[in-house]
């Protein structure tokens, strides 16, 4: 009877060992090592738990380490990561798909808030958000102030603009921003083109 | 064999339909000379002018090309190669591909080969790393030869910076008709034509190396088991060396391997020329307000999977490494006209990617929004809808 319950006890600790294994990302102890693959492990298993999107938090482990990061540094990042995809969903909803999520994660980094997500979101409603959300970060990372690209993207999303014209405004911006131009006049002066096209002439600077 | 000479003039069409439907016309004019066989069935050479007129196209997910040549002594040649190829993921990094193909050729000989048949590869992708898998079935008609043929083969390839490295290898069954003779007493033999089923083993090693405006492929293969003739091993190096957008310098030598299941023989070669693009590619559209850096990313649709183009117009090597390749530096393969290329089958999702051209710094392409990668730098953002 013993060795049939040590059996038992052993088939089971055999089933919840095949099940860790099965969840864990080969591709993290690969590139990073078993120690720093386990901390990031954690992170993944929490996000996956709280249903979050799980591959962004592997892909900025396996940026990091392509780009020889310290491992306590890619660790932190993808704690960071995991706390903005949480935040973006708080705002967005449970519905959100996981690009949009991805997207907006990388937009709060920027420096926006989820105020101004939220306000895109309901700009924009039923439709793909991942490329405003970039185009956000992307005009923020080139020097214009949060508010007036949040304003700017809320303006375009509201108008209706679609992602082929996002591309568009976006090439035409580092265009100018190539050719010299501050980048807050660019993109305010593109966004009014693109807005008189699509019938919002209207719309003024912030 | 003899030193021979030829002159080849050869324009090309390519119609390429993504989504929107857009259709690209593409040109190109090559003056070369070089060893050409006289025959079909032998490396004897011969001097040969030989203007010829290439034509292809392309839509998702499939090819055709075809070449004209005419012959100094009024004898022409011509071949008429078509392919279509769906791509299936299978969940990463696996792909499966399937196709058919059909090719019709005259040779020199006023002899006519054909082939069709159908194929099966599957692919694992990892990182800078690739291996395959592929079984096919095909019907080869060629010099007093018509008979099935099965293939197994199977290679890898992995990227090394500028360096791309691959092996090959297959295994084909055909049948070999020949007459065979049968003495009956003392002077009469009685021809018989009988089918023997005949396997072969074939391997190939090839590198790729590419360096600023140069670019270099050699290849060397073997051929195994039951096969005749001392053409059983074959070679190739060919560069190509552009001179500016339009202008490049090309050259070849080697030998061709034999084609056993048509009754082909190897065939040695050598070719250099000069081949002028006069249509299509690079030119911004007329009317574009957008000028088209180098560095810039563009995608489209090519059947379940996606094509990615860097315009890079004088680069020798693009790279691209992101989310979409875990991370692992991606060797993008030369297209026309500056732009650099692969096809990766993407999920609707959201990528972050960076380019490298000629080894330099890891940059955020044009084109897409760049944000930051939270690791003190910046990369590009991908949207795939």
């Amino acid at each position: 009877m013993t060795s049939v319950r040590a059996a038992q006890i052993a088939l089971l600790l055999l089933v919840i060992a095949a099940g860790t294994l099965a969840a864990q990302d080969a591709r993290l102890p690969d590139r990073l090592g078993a120690q720093v693959a386990a901390r990031i492990q954690v992170i993944v298993d929490s996000a996956r738990a709280a249903g979050l999107p799980t591959e962004p938090l592997v892909q900025k482990a396996l940026e990091g380490a392509s780009k020889n990061v310290a491992p306590d540094r890619i660790v932190e990042t993808v704690r960071s990561l995991r706390a903005r995809l949480a935040a973006a969903r708080d705002a967005l909803g449970r519905d959100t798909p996981g690009a949009d999520l991805t997207a907006a994660a990388t937009a709060l980094y920027a420096g926006t808030t989820t105020e101004t997500l939220r306000r895109m979101q309901a700009a924009r409603p039923g439709r793909p958000l991942a490329l405003p959300f970039a185009v956000l970060a992307d005009l923020v990372q080139q020097g214009v102030a949060v508010d007036t690209a949040a304003a700017l993207m809320h303006d375009l999303t509201s108008a209706g603009v679609s992602d082929a014209d996002l591309a568009q405004l976006l090439l035409l911006v580092q265009q100018d921003v190539r050719a010299g131009a501050p980048p807050v006049a660019a993109a305010t002066t593109r966004a009014q083109g693109v807005l008189a096209r699509v019938g919002r002439g209207e719309w003024s600077p912030p | 064999m003899r030193l021979t000479a030829s002159l080849a003039a050869g324009a090309a069409l390519l119609l390429t339909v993504g989504e929107p439907a857009a259709a690209q016309v593409r040109s190109a004019l090559t003056l070369g000379t070089g060893l050409e066989p006289a025959t079909a069935t032998s490396s004897a050479g011969a001097w040969a002018f030989r203007p010829a007129l290439r034509l292809g196209g392309e839509l998702a997910g499939g090819t055709v090309d075809g070449h004209l040549a005419g012959l100094l002594d009024g004898g022409w040649t011509g071949e008429v190669r078509a392919t279509g190829h769906v791509r299936f993921d299978l969940g990463r990094p696996f792909f499966l591909t399937t196709s058919v193909a059909g090719e019709v050729g005259r040779l020199a000989d006023a002899m006519s080969v054909t082939r069709v048949g159908t194929a099966a590869r599957l692919d694992a992708e990892v990182g800078s790393w690739g291996g395959w898998l592929r079984v096919s079935t095909e019907q080869a008609n060629g010099i007093d030869h018509a008979t099935p043929v099965v293939g197994l083969g199977a290679g890898s390839s992995v990227n090394l910076g500028t360096l791309r490295l691959s092996v090959s290898s297959s295994a084909n069954r055909y049948l070999d008709r020949a007459f065979t003779s049968t003495p009956v007493g003392d002077s009469v033999v009685v021809l018989m034509r009988e089918s023997r089923p005949r396997t072969y083993l074939q391997g190939e090693l090839a590198a790729d190396w590419a360096h600023r405006l140069l670019r270099v492929q050699v290849a060397v293969g073997a051929r195994f088991a039951q096969t005749e003739g001392a053409d059983n091993t074959w070679a190739r190096a060919t560069a190509e060396v552009p001179l500016d957008r339009r202008l490049s310098v090309v050259g070849a030598f080697g030998k061709h391997p034999g084609v056993p299941e048509q009754g082909l023989d190897g065939r040695h070669f050598a070719r250099a020329g000069l081949r002028v693009r006069l249509l299509g590619g690079g030119d911004a559209a007329a009317g574009a307000r957008v000028v088209v850096p180098d560095g810039t990313l563009v995608t489209e649709p090519a059947g379940s999977a996606h094509l990615i183009r860097v315009v890079a117009r004088d680069a020798g090597v693009v790279e691209i490494t992101g989310d979409l390749t875990d991370w692992s530096p991606l060797l993008l393969d030369r297209s026309e006209d500056g732009l650099w290329e692969t096809t990766l089958p993407l999920q609707p999702g959201f990528y972050r990617v960076a380019i490298r051209i000629d080894g330099g710094a890891w940059t955020a392409p044009a084109g897409l929004p760049s944000v930051p990668d939270e690791f003190g730098g910046r990369v590009g953002a991908l949207v795939v809808n």
